[in-house]
């Protein structure tokens, strides 16, 4: 089991997935992989336990960050989110980490990535 | 959680022959053709999807713009366009970059990514839409598809399923592929195009095209290998001289029947409509191989599924049940998995089970959950009392 402390709470591993363990969540449930958490002050936490990797072409992870990521900002934005987390427990691509970052930045919703670290990582 | 799995449809032209505006205007003008209303912009969480301009590296940065709900989506479509030029005119050169837009059309399908850039063409939808939307919604893509890869020069174009990343959803999609029997004697893409389309197909896409369409003179080059290609069932030559051709549905519609008939089930029980899936239950099957058996088919079903090891633990069911929890919005769902026949002692047990998790409802042992739901998959006639459990 691998943990990362922070302001908002733990990010805890286990074999079965990635949970988030929260100081101030409002449902305080044990949360599995590619849930919402939803922190007081309409911070959204999205956990993701396995590796997010894109296409090496560039033009096909965009379509990618188009079709999935995009759409989930616009979503957590919608429900009132003032900032979101991605919490990533294994590999994730950093082309994704700057779209995420900038299609934030323009939908006006701060966002933070924690990366844990993860077995040969 | 989006839906990973996607079934993509992709127009490539012949690089280098032609321009992202002309692309653009050509894109435009076949969805202004079928004069859709405002019911066709792109939805989620009752706003609006925003449709976007994304640049390639080095810059890797978007630009946003929000459809009008107010007007129709050719009205949106004449705003967003003026708009793309403007930005792209500001712009001192232009970098690699991609336009989208969300579209909810063919109907059932809320929102789908429909975008371009100046080498190719794609359309984008979840698997949720296609299995709503059966062969219609198909139908409609592959007309649309033909009457669009006829005014561009069209290299090829394909339907592929696609899924955002592989580890984590690579059995979910092959599950899908075996649930729904997406048709699996399709041939391979990589046996059918040219060789620059040949690269990186895995492991995000999974190329079996339902259909494909190849310039002529791909097609005239390919005849010598039609022998080994399967059997075509409809072919056409479009107005540009491409060749359109058909090879089977992506999924058998008909074998949907079923699926949709257990949330049918459900809903009849008094459940939400959607909210479980409906699993057989076989006498006397092990318990540890019903338990594994019944919980993939939820979490096959995008259902997530919390397996409470120390519940399990302190449970006096443990010899002939097993229980698995699903949380809603702010209920608990408790599943009690038992193949085995309903001896006195195991009543017995059970209720004691039962008495727990109602005490966990009473003293708010799970924050945010207010009510908690027992549900028996029983291989065996439930008894009343238990029955009554269940009901209330």
């Amino acid at each position: 089991m691998a943990a990362r402390g922070g302001k908002y709470g733990k990010v805890l591993r286990f074999r079965e997935g990635l949970y988030l363990k929260v100081n101030e969540s409002i449902t305080g449930k044990p949360y599995r992989t590619d849930v919402d958490i939803i922190l007081e002050g309409n911070i959204f936490v999205q956990a993701k336990a396995g590796p997010i990797s894109l296409p090496s072409d560039d033009k096909e992870a965009e379509q990618i960050f188009q079709a999935k990521w995009l759409p989930l900002i616009h979503a957590y934005k919608t429900k009132g989110a003032s900032k979101i987390i991605f919490a990533f427990g294994d590999y994730v691509d950093e082309r994704l980490v700057g779209y995420l970052e900038n299609a934030a930045a323009k939908v006006g919703v701060q966002v933070e990535v924690i990366k844990l670290p993860y077995p040969g990582g | 959680m989006l839906n990973s799995v996607r079934f993509d449809i992709e127009i490539w032209m012949i690089p280098g022959s032609v321009s992202l505006f002309e692309v653009l205007q050509q894109l435009f003008d076949a969805l202004r053709a079928l004069q859709l209303g405002g019911d066709a912009i792109g939805i989620l969480c009752d706003e609006p999807l925003p449709w976007n301009i994304i640049f390639g590296p080095p810059e890797r940065s978007l630009e946003l713009w929000k459809p009008d709900l107010t007007k129709t989506f050719t009205e949106n479509l004449d705003a967003f366009q003026a708009w793309v030029q403007s930005v792209l005119e500001e712009k001192k050169s232009l970098p690699d970059l991609s336009v989208g837009l969300y579209i909810a059309w063919p109907k059932p399908a809320s929102w789908a990514v429909i975008g371009c850039d100046a080498d190719y063409v794609y359309l984008s939808y979840l698997e949720e839409d296609v299995l709503k939307g059966r062969q219609f919604l198909w139908d409609e893509l592959m007309e649309f598809t033909k009457r669009l890869a006829a005014t561009l020069p069209t290299d090829f174009a394909f339907s592929c399923v696609a899924i955002s990343d592989m580890r984590t959803e690579v059995t979910r999609l092959k599950n899908i592929f075996k649930r729904h029997k997406v048709i699996k004697e399709l041939p391979r893409l990589d046996a059918l195009l040219p060789k620059r389309a040949k690269r990186k197909w895995k492991p995000y896409y999974f190329p079996y095209p339902s259909f494909l369409i190849l310039s002529r003179e791909r097609f005239q080059a390919c005849q010598p290998y039609l022998s080994h290609w399967p059997t075509i069932q409809s072919q056409e030559e479009l107005p540009n001289g491409a060749v359109f051709l058909f090879f089977g549905y992506p999924i058998q519609f008909e074998a949907l029947q079923g699926f949709e008939f257990s949330l049918e089930a459900e809903e009849e029980k008094g459940g939400e409509r959607g909210m479980f899936v409906a699993v057989p239950m076989y006498p006397d099957e092990d318990l540890d191989e019903a338990y594994k058996r019944i919980t993939k088919a939820f979490e096959e079903a995008g259902i997530e599924v919390y397996h409470p090891q120390m519940l399990h633990e302190i449970a006096p069911i443990t010899d002939f049940a097993r229980l698995f929890i699903v949380f809603t919005e702010n209920e608990a769902h408790t599943f009690f998995i038992c193949p085995y026949d309903w001896t006195p002692e195991r009543v017995e047990k059970m209720l004691v089970m039962v008495a727990i998790v109602k005490e966990m409802e009473k003293e708010k042992v799970i924050p945010g959950v207010a009510k908690h739901f027992i549900h028996f998959l029983s291989a065996y006639p439930l008894p009343k009392v238990l029955e009554e459990v269940s009901k209330s």
